[in-house]
C-alpha cells in the first residue's frame, strides 16, 4: 500500500491518529468491553495497513473502517453468545452464579448502565443506533455502510430506541 | 390521525421531509401520546449521549508503539507546544493585532500620566490657598515633568520625607534662572 504517494491520500499514520478515537468509540459501543474493542481497532488498522489499493480520502476510509469493525465484531458476537448460553447453563445448575439485587442496583447506578442495555440489544439493532448516536451519521450513510435502504435504517433506529426503552423500565422495576 | 412512532424518532433526527415537519410539529402540540413518544425517545438518547465511553488514548499509544517495533512504522515527530502551529482566519488575526496595539498603547498613555490625589485645601487669611497633594513616587524626574505639565504656573513646594537619605551624585552645577529657562 503506497499512502500519501498522491497528496490528497492520507498517510497511515495521519488516518490512524485522526480516526482511531471514532473507530474505539464505535468498536466499544458495539461489542461492549474495553478489551474487545481495542482488538477490533488493531484487527482493522492492521487489514488498512496491508490493503494493496489505498482509500480516496479520510470520510471513505472511516467508512471501510467501520465496515470492518462490524464484521469483525459480528464474530465476536456470536462467540460471546456461545459464552453466555455456557454461562446460563452455570446458572442453571448453580444458583450461586445468579446475579443478586445489589448487584443489579450497582449497575443500574453505574455509569455503563446504558452500555449494559445495549449489550442486550439483537447485534442487527445495535450496530444501526450506535453507528447513528456515536458515530455521528446520518440515515443515508448508515444504510450505504450496511447495505440498507434509509427506511430500513429509520426503522431500525426507531426499534433500537424502543428496545432500549424497555430493557430500562424493565430493570428499573427489579431494582429494590 | 397519529404518525407512527418511526416517524416520530425520525423527527427526532431531523431526518423528516421539510413539507412533514410543521404537520407532525402541529400534531405534536395537540396529542399528548405522541409527545409522551417522543420524550421517551429523547430520553433514551439523551441518556446514551450522557455516558463518556472509556479513554481511546491508552489502547491507541500501545498499538502505535506496537506498530512501530512490528511493522517498522515511523511517526512523524510531536511538535512541542512552542512549535506547534495555529491558523488564524486573516480578520481575526488583524482585529486580534489592533487589540493588541490599542492595548499597549492605552498601557502605555496611563504608565505616562501621574495619578495625583488631592488630600487637602487650606486657605490662609493673607489670601493664599494651599493645596496639599500627594503622590506615589518612583522617580523624581517624573515627577517634575508631571508638575510641570499639570501646573506650570504655580509654586510648588515639595516636602520630602524627613528620614530622607540622599547621595550626592556629580558635581553641583550653579546656573542663572534666565539660562536655566533657555536651556528648556
Amino acid at each position: 500500500m503506497i499512502r500519501g504517494a498522491r497528496p490528497e491520500v492520507p498517510a497511515f499514520q495521519e488516518v490512524y491518529e485522526t480516526l482511531y478515537p471514532t473507530i474505539y468509540r464505535i468498536a466499544f459501543r458495539i461489542c461492549g468491553n474495553q478489551g474487545a474493542a481495542e482488538d477490533l481497532c488493531q484487527e482493522a488498522f492492521i487489514k488498512l495497513f496491508e490493503r494493496d489499493q489505498s482509500l480516496p480520502d479520510l470520510e471513505q476510509t472511516k467508512y471501510w473502517l467501520i465496515r470492518v469493525v462490524r464484521n469483525i465484531a459480528l464474530n465476536y458476537e456470536k462467540r460471546k453468545a456461545r459464552e453466555r448460553k455456557a454461562y446460563e447453563r452455570l446458572e442453571q445448575i448453580n444458583p450461586r452464579y445468579a446475579e443478586s439485587g445489589e448487584a443489579q442496583l450497582l449497575r443500574q447506578e453505574d455509569a455503563g448502565f446504558i452500555q449494559w442495555a445495549l449489550d442486550r440489544l439483537p447485534f442487527s439493532l445495535r450496530v444501526v443506533i450506535v453507528l447513528k448516536e456515536y458515530g455521528g451519521m446520518n440515515y443515508r450513510e448508515i444504510g450505504s455502510l450496511l447495505g440498507l435502504s434509509a427506511g430500513n435504517v429509520k426503522v431500525r433506529v426507531f426499534r433500537a430506541r424502543k428496545s432500549l426503552a424497555g430493557i430500562i423500565k424493565e430493570e428499573a422495576k427489579h431494582v429494590p | 390521525m397519529c404518525p407512527e412512532e418511526h416517524i416520530l424518532s425520525a423527527y427526532l433526527d431531523g431526518e423528516v421531509e421539510p413539507p412533514w415537519r410543521p404537520r407532525i410539529e402541529d400534531h405534536l402540540r395537540d396529542c399528548a401520546s405522541c409527545r409522551q413518544a417522543l420524550e421517551e425517545m429523547q430520553w433514551v438518547r439523551e441518556r446514551m449521549r450522557a455516558q463518556e465511553g472509556p479513554d481511546h488514548r491508552p489502547a491507541l499509544e500501545r498499538f502505535r508503539t506496537e506498530l512501530s517495533l512490528r511493522r517498522g512504522l515511523t511517526w512523524p515527530a510531536r511538535l512541542g507546544f512552542w512549535r506547534r502551529k495555529v491558523s488564524i482566519p486573516l480578520p481575526v488575526a488583524v482585529l486580534a493585532a489592533a487589540l493588541i496595539f490599542l492595548l499597549g498603547a492605552s498601557l502605555l498613555l496611563l504608565q505616562s500620566r501621574m495619578e495625583f490625589r488631592r488630600m487637602s485645601i487650606k486657605r490662609e487669611p493673607s489670601g493664599v490657598t494651599e493645596v496639599h497633594v500627594a503622590a506615589p513616587i518612583e522617580d523624581l524626574e517624573v515627577l517634575l515633568k508631571a508638575l510641570d505639565k499639570e501646573m506650570p504656573t504655580r509654586e510648588i513646594v515639595i516636602t520630602l520625607p524627613k528620614d530622607s537619605r540622599f547621595l550626592i551624585m556629580g558635581e553641583p552645577k550653579i546656573l542663572r534662572a534666565a539660562d536655566f529657562i533657555r536651556s528648556q
